[in-house]
Parts: structure tokens; sequence; C-alpha cells
């Protein structure tokens, strides 16, 4: 479910640039003429917000029990996968200008402060439940991608499955920590 | 007369609807209406399908997150009526008992003719929502935060 919100965001984007690449994107129909559809880019806008809510919520819950070294490490990761999403919006002319990632934590779009805060006030409930909501976090991206690996093309499942092998490494360090926390 | 009173509420109610999605400030109102006053089918009305269905799966998750139950249910949102109606009912109960939102100062920038973006202040906070047109009625769109045509 959790695709619509957020963190299998770049993965949704990625797909949408190598079904360009491949020439059989699902809207190909209405593709523009640098290269994605409308709603395609639309889907580059959304995913770019939506991929600060991941990173915020790391960096936040790193700050807040700094002892967890997997929120740092995850960190670097998940602004990785925002910066490619940036890029992604800077090559097909999408603008960004509208949304400022420089506070973290702090959302204009409504649904995504929501979404940051519930994530964020159940991390901060104690330690486990914050490695616990990695562990969702990531659990929800691996469906997600699952999910959308459905129907693509054979180079779109490639980098789903890129993607997807990422997702796990993190639910591996977010479970060796909820493992370490619980012996 | 009965008839003609019944008639009268009818289209009164229907002009309310309309008017009150008029204009992409009026949208996002009716947004916070709803909102504010836990109207799941009042939210529905003013949010195109993708950005409500977002809207509530974002607000149940606090509960999905304490409930492994309720998580298998969201997880099925959209799929079983009687689990939409489970899950719009946790978000009814969870915005009955948050905090109501007072917002002001809108700006509007038209991203093209058929889309918006409104700028406010919730609460004394900057926000801002998208919109977009659809038969003469603003509605609330998440993904149109981009300029078209």
């Amino acid at each position: 479910m959790l695709n619509k919100i957020a963190l299998a965001g770049l993965s949704v984007a990625l797909a949408a640039t190598t079904s360009f690449a491949a020439g059989n994107g699902n809207n190909q129909t209405s593709t523009s003429a640098n290269g994605l559809s409308e709603e395609q880019k639309d889907t580059l806008l959304f995913i770019y917000q939506e991929e600060k809510v991941a990173r915020d919520a790391y960096i936040t819950l790193g700050e807040y029990y700094p002892n967890q070294n997997v929120y740092q490490n995850i960190q670097v990761s998940e602004q990785e996968h925002m910066d490619s999403a940036q890029g992604l919006c800077e090559t097909y002319g999408v603008d960004i200008s509208n949304v400022d990632e420089s506070d973290v934590g702090v959302f204009v779009v409504p649904v995504l402060q929501e979404l940051y805060d519930t994530l964020v006030a159940q991390g901060y409930q104690s330690e486990l439940s914050g490695l616990m909501v990695g562990e969702y976090i990531e659990l929800t991206d691996i469906d997600d991608l699952e999910e959308a690996e459905e129907g693509m093309p054979s180079d779109v499942v490639a980098v789903y499955e890129n993607l997807k092998a990422g997702s796990y490494s993190h639910l591996d360090a977010f479970r060796g920590a909820i493992d370490a926390y619980t012996k | 007369m009965f008839r003609l009173v019944f008639v009268g509420l009818f289209f009164a109610t229907v002009f309310v609807q309309a008017s009150s999605l008029s204009t992409p400030t009026q949208a996002v109102r009716s947004y916070y209406e709803a909102m504010n006053h836990a109207d799941i089918e009042h939210l529905n009305q003013v949010m195109i399908k993708s950005s409500f269905d977002l809207t509530i799966e974002v607000w149940a998750l606090s509960k999905a997150l304490k409930d492994k139950n309720f998580a298998k249910k969201l997880k099925s949102y959209g799929t079983d009526p009687k689990i939409d109606k489970e899950v719009k009912e946790a978000v009814h109960l969870k915005l009955l008992h948050s905090t109501k939102k007072t917002v002001t100062a809108f700006k509007e920038t038209f991203l093209g003719k058929s889309r918006c973006m409104v700028r406010y202040k919730e609460d004394g906070k900057d926000k801002q929502l998208y919109t977009s047109l659809h038969d003469k009625q603003w509605k609330i769109d998440y993904k149109a935060g981009r300029k078209v045509d």
C-alpha cells in the first residue's frame, strides 16, 4: 500500500525512465516529446517529495537514538535515492522549485507531514519501536516492488530487483539490530 | 408542499457542494472542513480518488503500526468494501480526536488552465496543496504540483 506513499518511489521513477528507454512504457500513447508521459512526470514530482519522508524519518530517529548506527548507515542510502529522484526530475524537466527540502521533518504538503509524524511518533515509543518502524518501511518497500514488477519488461524488472536487493540489505540491518536489542 | 420543500433542499445541497469546490481555495477550505469534522464522505468529495485513498491510508497508519490485525486489513484497503468501511471508520475516529486546524492567508498560483497550487497558513505554518479541475469543480490532487497546458 505504501507504494503510493513513499518508499518504493525511486523504483517507480526509475521504472518510468527505463520504460521509456525500452520504448515500452505503460503510458506510451501519451508519452511526451521529451520522454515521459504527463502522468509519469507528475509521479516523479510526487516521488521526489515522498523520498524526503523516509530520509527525514531515519535522520530524526538516528538523532533520537544516537547509539543505533543502523539509521546513519541507511540515511546515506536514502539520501542517494532522493538525489536520484531529483536528478530524474531535472533530466525530464520536472520543476521542483516549489519543494523545499532544507528543513528535516518539515513538509508543506499535509499528508506527507502526517506520514512523517506518524512514523516518528511510533519510533519515539522506544528504541525497539524505532527499529520496527525501519523494518516496517523496508518490508513495505519490498512488497511494493514485487507488486510493481508484475507485467513490466525485463529491464524494468532488473532495476526493481536491484532496488529490492537494497531494501533487503536495509531489512537485514534493521532485523540484526532488533535481534541484538532483544537478546 | 412537502415535495417542494424536499426538492428545494435537494438543490440547495447540490449547490452548496458544487460551490464549495468552485475555486481552488474553496477546495482547500472544504478539505479542512472535512478533516476538522472527521467527515470522510465529504473528504471523498473534495479529493480525486487516488489522493483520497492515500489520505485514508496515511491516517490509518498509526493504528496499523500498533495493531497487526489492522495492518493486514489496511494492506487490503481498496479490495473489499467491508475492510474499506473499517479502515475509514478508524480514520474517522482518529480525526475526531485530532486537533482542529485553522487555515488562513490563501494564495493561488495557477499551473496551467486546469491546475492550481494553493499556498496558505495552517495554524501559522506554511502549507500548500495542489488542485486540479474536474467538471468545473476543483479537487485536491496530490500529483497536480507540476505545470501543464
